[in-house]
């Protein structure tokens, strides 16, 4: 039963081993602590889209989140009235974070309240986000489409100086929203909702609500992300995001999370994210030829989530 | 002298280290009714699944007119020309009457497209055969159950079958429905096709059966003609013990009104509807398919809107409210469709039955108690005798139908309700989990709870009821106290507003 | 059963994984093998952002060319698809991997700044690679770029000179680059400059285009901008990427037209590739300011060999300041460039 609900922990570990074994480099000191800081802004976007997977729904505006945030923070930090006052890192953090629960907040209630599915809400506010994120860029920018020289303080959240703050915060984030997930009243429904909404409604969960609280956190902890990655890249770059939706789903549903809803959890997300970044750092370290790796990538994401469809057969077999 | 139609021999299966069946040996006179009896979890639904090569038998053999038959999916099962009506309809829905008739087999054309006129003449053929008249152009989910399943004995039998396996097929039909399928066995076996019956209703196994074979506990206790049984014999058979009443009584009062509702509409069936109840009282509701006896009880739920009337709970108005906020106040409801609206299906037991209870299980902090919970689950399960040997891993899905029932009714009962409302409580029940939830049902009433329950059998209803009110067509058309309780009165005030028959 | 396939199936893959892993170290100590008489073998990690123009594949053949001609050089690559969180984190990996130097096309040249920092912190020296790190941000140990600014300057300033012996003047639109590269800045202010210096009277620039070197968003542009002012007869294109765009929006409202004919749009232009050249030859280009791609692409290796061996250099930015192409000295120097 362990083995089956965490398969990708085990298929992880395989290549983990199978890294530090034959591939060159990749146990070195340098290497582990860049894996851990690639890891860590990916998990807690991931974290937050899982809430809304296991509802059976996606939330494409985690990208735009991410773009948008960066460049409003880096404005924030370098060229608004703000830039240099000992106040400016904390209140940056504190916008950035509310522009993802403001995105949360509308996707939340065209879900719940306009019963709009979660595909066209969400890809609606993706587009008018990353339209907003280059539109803000241009006229705040003066001219240039990014901007760099960020404060040291705001890079150490990216991990300059301190590699371990960033690989802290995403633990923190994924150890409170995995015992949110798992022990709470709320966890507990929303796995309800995810297999049954029916059923959950007629047993008295409220179904509108819990649903509405699901995107607000799917945004807030978006914008987490955008002030790590922004850190990190050290600018603000308005098209930070864009590539990033299919790695942010791709961990989730790798993970096994089942994006039909209902089944999976913040651990298993946790194991997908590890599981991709790893297959990236391995790729990159062994020189393969930059058109064989999307190849091999994708190859190795669909034999894991093969992997996990036959476990899950595996399970529910045999009716009465 | 008849042959065999079909002989099982020594057939083990097991799931998950636990043996279900335990070397079962029938054989089925080929042309005869062949009724299958016991209780839920006896292991007939198993048998019946390795019959049609869903499962795999672990040893025995099977012999389908003296030939070994080892069928190693449904369609082998098909091809041996056996063929299976089941309890759950496997009907599409969203597709017409034709479409799902030649599902498996759809008449091609010479570019693949479907020849969809040629179908719906060929439809209109085979339904004919069976007396129903529908065109095949409609879409199942316009239809009746009745016609549904009609529909599904009609699908099952293009393939020419030998063998027709029924399952608990008169559950949601009406008597006029029922009558038109027992006219299509007797119709089918006058073709010499073998039919087997399952059905926990021992009347209609009785009236329509040739031979009855007993299941207990995955093993065939007995098979015999059925003229030399009755009703009695077969129930302590099934059972193992003797049933002295099948329903259970119980000392209590019945206190002061808790709950009263006047001149309620909602949606499109309930048009003037009330009634009151009082502690203590267990109040049935007897009305034909179509009468809103459901819809009234969604209604006061509060899963369906109230466009008219008012409701008094506990003296004061409690007209326009939630579910959750209902559950609150005090009121459950299980549900008539256990599977879409009762039960996460595809979830462990324990995870189904703490569902309403969850918020009281954790408390201001939102953090649930683990332990509380898990033995509040234990408490429940051993109360009502839940067939389940592991609540954490167990899905409610491989539950029979009366322990997933029983899954529903722990989860509310759990919860401490002051009003029970049970819609078709014992649908799809066998005997001795009905008597465990009749039990439970007075129980609840004696400690001053107030129990509703609608159902369609009237004598179950005239079993356990302190009164029954009656609805038809949308109206309230009478109310006798248990005294005065006598079977064509009842459907007498059934049939006043014009319901089906 | 299912089970040990699951199990059989990822140790497969983990093996397929590593004999990959195999083949590359095979490659790697083959062309050592394959060295003659230097003693040291280096490996250069190349970050590339993308290869979707002429001048980026000929700077790339020619990075690879010079690599081979040393002979002691091995080249790790990546390519970041205008993706500058990836295009860090590569370049995070060639460190991991000890290369002793970076050539860098940067995606982004702010948020550059953060791999640059990790190259100076692991002491492997960086070169910018034609793209600048945006000023003050970072500091790389070379940057090989083209002289944008001077050339772009030299180039309009010719076309003034031109126009004022044939005693023209003309009213201009100026498309400019995306403003996140460096290089499409300095063209801009290049050409201003020259305009504010010299042009008086004789070119007036009235629109200015942006494209984010996108040809969809040029086409745009272009169209609006001609619509809004039909009497425009001259056109900077900061790269000959441009030309399909401009192609396309002065053919639709006729004023596709070489020098001399009615309609004629004086068009001058940067980067001097294949399609500047012909367009040169065809007659429909005044001036084209050539960039050395491949010239740029041969610097980066041997500046990165320099740094590699411990040698300074004469300043960081070594400029290229490329060859102007006008139609009076085409004939000449068509063969050169």
């Amino acid at each position: 039963m362990f083995l089956q609900d965490n398969i990708m922990l085990f298929v992880f570990l395989v290549f983990f081993i199978c890294g530090m074994l034959f591939v060159d480099k990749f146990a070195s000191a340098y290497n582990i602590k860049n894996y851990l800081k690639n890891c860590a802004p990916l998990l807690v976007v991931s974290t937050g889209l899982t809430y809304v997977v296991l509802n059976g729904g996606i939330d494409f505006s985690t990208t735009s989140i991410i773009s948008l945030g960066s460049v409003l923070g880096a404005h924030l930090l370098v060229e608004s009235p703000l830039a240099g006052t000992p106040l400016a890192v904390p209140l940056t953090i504190l916008i950035i974070v509310g522009i993802g629960l403001a995105f949360g907040v509308v996707n939340g209630l065209a879900v719940s309240r306009l019963k709009m599915p979660s595909f066209v809400a969400t890809l609606s506010t993706q587009l008018i986000g990353a339209g907003l994120a280059v539109w803000f860029g241009s006229i705040l920018f003066e001219g240039a489409v990014s901007l760099g020289g960020l404060p040291e303080a705001f890079r150490a959240i990216g991990g300059r100086g301190m590699f371990w703050l960033p690989i802290l915060i995403a633990t923190v984030i994924f150890v409170i929203f995995n015992w949110m997930l798992c022990k709470t009243v709320f966890g507990k429904q929303i796995y309800a909702i995810g297999v049954n909404p029916r059923t959950a409604e007629v047993s008295g969960v409220p179904v509108k609500k819990n649903i509405f609280l699901l995107f607000v956190i799917s945004g807030g902890l978006a914008g987490v992300a955008s002030i790590i990655y922004t850190a990190k890249n050290g600018a603000g770059v308005p098209t930070m995001g864009d590539a990033m939706f299919i790695d942010i789903v791709g961990s989730v549903v790798i993970g096994g999370t089942d994006p039909a809803g209902g089944f999976g959890g913040v651990k298993n997300t946790l194991y997908g994210v590890l599981f991709l970044t790893l297959v990236s750092n391995i790729l990159n370290l062994m020189g393969i030829e930059w058109f064989y790796v999307d190849l091999i990538k994708g190859a190795l994401v669909i034999a894991a989530a093969v992997l996990n469809l036959i476990f899950k057969n595996l399970g529910a077999r045999g009716r009465a | 002298m008849s042959t065999d139609i079909l002989t099982l021999k020594g057939i083990r299966k097991s799931f998950f280290g636990t043996e279900v069946l335990h070397g079962i040996d029938v054989s089925i006179r080929k042309g005869t009714v062949h009724g299958l009896v016991g209780e839920n979890g006896a292991g007939k639904s198993t048998l019946m699944n390795v019959l049609g090569g869903v499962f795999r038998p672990d040893e025995g053999e099977m012999l389908v007119d003296g030939k070994p038959y080892a069928p190693q999916s449904p369609k082998d099962a098909q091809k041996a020309h056996i063929a299976f009506v089941h309890q759950e309809l496997n009907l599409f829905s969203n597709l017409t009457v034709a479409e799902n008739l030649f599902i498996e087999d759809l008449p091609l054309g010479a570019f693949q497209q479907v020849k969809y006129k040629q179908m719906e003449q060929e439809t209109v053929r085979y339904l004919k055969d069976f007396q129903i008249d529908v065109n095949p152009k409609t879409k199942v989910e316009n239809l009746s159950m009745g016609v549904r399943q009609s529909i599904e004995i009609a699908k099952a039998l293009i393939i020419n079958a030998d063998v027709v396996i029924f399952d608990e097929p008169t559950t949601s039909l009406t008597k006029v429905e029922k009558d038109q399928l027992f006219r299509i066995i007797a119709d089918l076996k006058a073709r010499n096709v073998t039919i087997i019956y399952i059905s926990h209703i021992l009347e209609d196994v009785f009236e329509l059966c040739d031979d009855i074979s007993v299941l207990r506990d995955g093993s065939l206790i007995t098979t015999m003609p059925a003229g030399e049984t009755n009703r009695d014999a077969l129930i302590s058979l099934m059972v193992g013990r003797k049933l002295e009443n099948v329903y259970p009584t119980v000392e209590k009062t019945i206190g002061e009104e808790i709950l009263c509702c006047k001149h309620i509409a909602s949606g499109s069936l309930v048009k003037d509807a009330g009634l009151t109840l009082h502690r203590g009282e267990i109040l049935g509701v007897f009305g034909l398919m179509g009468s809103g006896r459901t819809e009234l009880m969604r209604a006061l739920f509060g899963l369906d809107k109230i466009s008219g009337g008012e409701i008094i709970y506990k003296g004061k108005n409690f007209t326009h409210h939630t579910p959750k906020q209902a559950i609150e106040a005090g009121i459950a409801f299980v549900t008539e469709d256990r599977r879409d609206e009762g039960l996460l299906m595809p979830k462990p037991v324990e995870e189904n039955l703490l569902l309403v209870h969850l918020p009281a299980l954790a408390g201001k902090t939102g953090v649930v108690d683990q332990r509380k919970g898990e033995e509040m689950a234990d408490a429940s399960i051993k109360a009502l005798h839940t067939k389940v040997q592991n609540k954490k891993t167990q899905l409610v899905c491989n539950l029979s139908g009366g322990n997933q029932q029983k899954v529903v009714l722990g989860k509310w009962i759990m919860h401490e309700p002051e009003v029970l409302i049970l819609d078709e409580p014992t649908r799809g029940v066998d005997v001795g989990a009905k008597y465990e939830i009749y039990t439970i049902i007075q129980e609840r009433a004696k400690e001053q709870s107030s129990v509703l329950v609608v159902s369609s059998e009237m004598e179950e209803l005239m079993g356990i009821c302190d009164r029954i009110v009656v609805m038809s067509a949308g109206r309230m058309a009478g109310e006798i106290e248990c005294s005065e309780f006598e079977q064509n009165s009842i459907m007498e005030m059934a049939l006043a507003g014009g319901g089906k028959a | 059963m299912r089970k040990v396939t699951a199990v059989v199936l990822t140790i497969a893959m983990s093996l397929a994984l590593a004999a990959c892993g195999g083949k590359a170290e095979d490659t790697v100590t083959t062309e050592e093998s394959g060295k003659t008489e230097e003693a040291e073998n280096y490996t250069i990690g190349v970050a590339v952002d993308t290869l979707d123009t002429q001048f980026w594949i000929a700077n790339y053949q020619a990075i690879k060319d010079r690599a081979e001609e040393l002979g002691n050089i091995t080249l790790v690559e990546a390519i970041a698809s205008a993706d500058a969180n990836v295009q860090n984190q590569q370049i995070e990996d060639f460190i991991a991997q000890d290369v002793d130097a970076v050539i860098c096309m940067a995606s982004d040249g702010a948020a550059i700044a953060a791999a640059v920092d990790e190259c100076n912190e692991a002491g492997i020296p960086i070169i910018m690679n034609n793209r600048p790190v945006v000023e003050g941000t970072a500091d790389p140990d070379a940057q090989v770029l083209s002289d944008n600014k001077q050339m772009a300057y030299e180039e309009m300033k010719w076309f003034i000179e031109k126009s004022k012996e044939e005693g023209k003047s003309y009213k201009c639109l100026m498309l400019v680059g995306n403003l996140g590269d460096g290089n499409a800045v300095e063209r801009r202010d290049g050409y201003q400059a020259a305009v504010d210096e010299f042009g008086e009277g004789v070119v007036e620039i009235v629109l200015s285009v942006p494209t984010e070197w996108d040809h969809e968003v040029a086409l745009a542009g272009l169209q609006s901008g001609l619509a809004s002012n039909p009497d425009i007869d001259m056109m900077i294109l900061p790269s000959d990427f441009l030309w399909e765009p401009v192609q396309t929006a002065l053919t639709e409202v006729g004023k596709w037209a070489p020098i001399g004919e009615e309609n004629h749009v004086a068009c001058i232009s940067f980067d001097g590739d294949e399609t500047g050249r012909q367009m040169m030859a065809d007659g429909y280009c005044w001036a084209d300011a050539a960039q050395s791609a491949a010239l740029q692409g041969e610097t980066c290796v041997d500046t990165a060999l320099s740094l590699i061996k411990g040698e300074s250099l004469p300043s960081r930015d070594i400029k290229d300041s490329g060859l102007l192409v006008t139609c009076d000295n085409f004939e000449e120097v068509k063969d050169s460039f």
